[in-house]
């Protein structure tokens, strides 16, 4: 498993501190809340056919779902930014 | 097509999200220390509804029985209180014996008997209790020094430890978790020495027994003999580590004390 430099993101009044991970068959990040809420584990995932593909965030292990599409939103919002 | 978590995917992409949670939790359990006595969230892997297959899911580690109405009533059994009777002493439920788990009316029977999961790790901790003898008189003195040792199964990344399952509702606020305990056996002659003070030990199970423990449609007697089933001492290792391991970043480093005797193997 390869640990890659953590950063920061502001969102919903929460200061999160995300560390990207990059494992042998995926990616995940794993982030910190400034709320004191257990860490939260999260991976990209995509549901469809060759035609149409949705992209979506999905907690590791199970039961944060709606957690891991907020804030997996925001950890895409903040690398788009950072590659432009 | 597959649905993972309830999320329609591919059958290659279910295959390779599971190989990501899998990979994900054995990293994880590696690094990390737990200490039950902070009921944290701990990865489990219990059957799915079918039980064709498992699923990783957070579970509180502390075992919350039904009777126990709100978050406050699990506050006052796991710290002790007082009430017309005298002084209640705290139940942490964080481990279920299983040479007493199936006994009629054991608050772990239902569980034991349809909740059974597992609880993955790399190693786990306990203290030896040495008790210093008194140079003027002779005999030991009354108060034991602790020395903390690692113990993991040898030529074993990671291991299975079996446990039961519970889900709880707050009948208050609506909270729901789902708990877990984790289950003992009699300690080895390794955990005998190690953990002296309880001569316990978890019930480690290698795959096939963890198997039939999490899927086996297994009668009382089946699951009692998984139960204590103990792993043996040459498959596993213990070494001493420094006092203050739970804060160390690899707390699993060899650390010697000065004059405590070595384990006899």
């Amino acid at each position: 498993m390869e640990k890659a430099e953590t950063f920061e993101i502001a969102a919903y009044g929460l200061n999160l501190t995300v560390t990207p991970y990059k494992l042998d068959n995926g990616e995940v990040f794993s982030i910190g809340f400034s709320d004191g809420r257990p860490p939260l584990a999260v991976t990209r995932t995509f549901t469809g056919s060759k035609v149409s593909t949705i992209l979506f965030w999905q907690s590791i292990p199970e039961g944060r779902k709606k957690e891991a599409q907020l804030f997996g939103a925001k950890i895409d919002e903040y690398l788009k930014n950072k590659d432009l | 097509m597959c649905y993972y978590y309830g999320q329609k995917v591919s059958r290659d992409e279910y295959i390779r999200l599971k190989d990501v949670e899998r990979q994900w939790l054995r990293e994880q359990s590696q690094y990390a220390v737990i200490n039950g006595f902070n009921y944290p969230k701990c990865t489990v892997l219990k059957a799915t509804d079918d039980r064709r297959d498992f699923e990783l899911a957070d579970m509180e580690w502390g075992f919350i029985p039904n009777y126990i109405r709100t978050r406050e009533d699990v506050k006052k059994m796991r710290s002790g209180y007082k009430d017309a009777k005298g002084f209640r002493p705290p139940l942490t439920m964080l481990n279920a014996r299983s040479d007493e788990m199936l006994k009629p009316g054991k608050v772990f029977r239902d569980a034991v008997l349809k909740r059974r999961c597992l609880v993955l790790a790399t190693g786990f901790y306990e203290w030896q209790h040495v008790y210093p003898i008194n140079k003027k008189t002779g005999e030991p003195l009354k108060t034991a020094n602790k020395y903390p040792y690692s113990i993991s199964v040898k030529d074993k990344p990671y291991f299975y430890m079996a446990g039961i399952w519970q889900p709880w509702t707050d009948k208050e606020t609506g909270e729901y978790v789902e708990t877990f305990a984790i289950v003992t056996t009699e300690a080895n002659s390794l955990m005998a020495q190690v953990h002296n003070s309880k001569l316990r030990m978890p019930t480690i199970l290698d795959d096939e027994r963890a198997y039939q423990w999490l899927f086996g449609d297994l009668s009382e007697d089946q699951i009692l003999e998984l139960g204590v089933n103990q792993c043996p001492t040459e498959e596993m290792g213990a070494f001493t580590i420094p006092p203050n391991f739970r804060e160390l970043e690899e707390p699993g480093t060899a650390f010697v004390y000065e004059g405590l005797a070595p384990l006899v193997l």
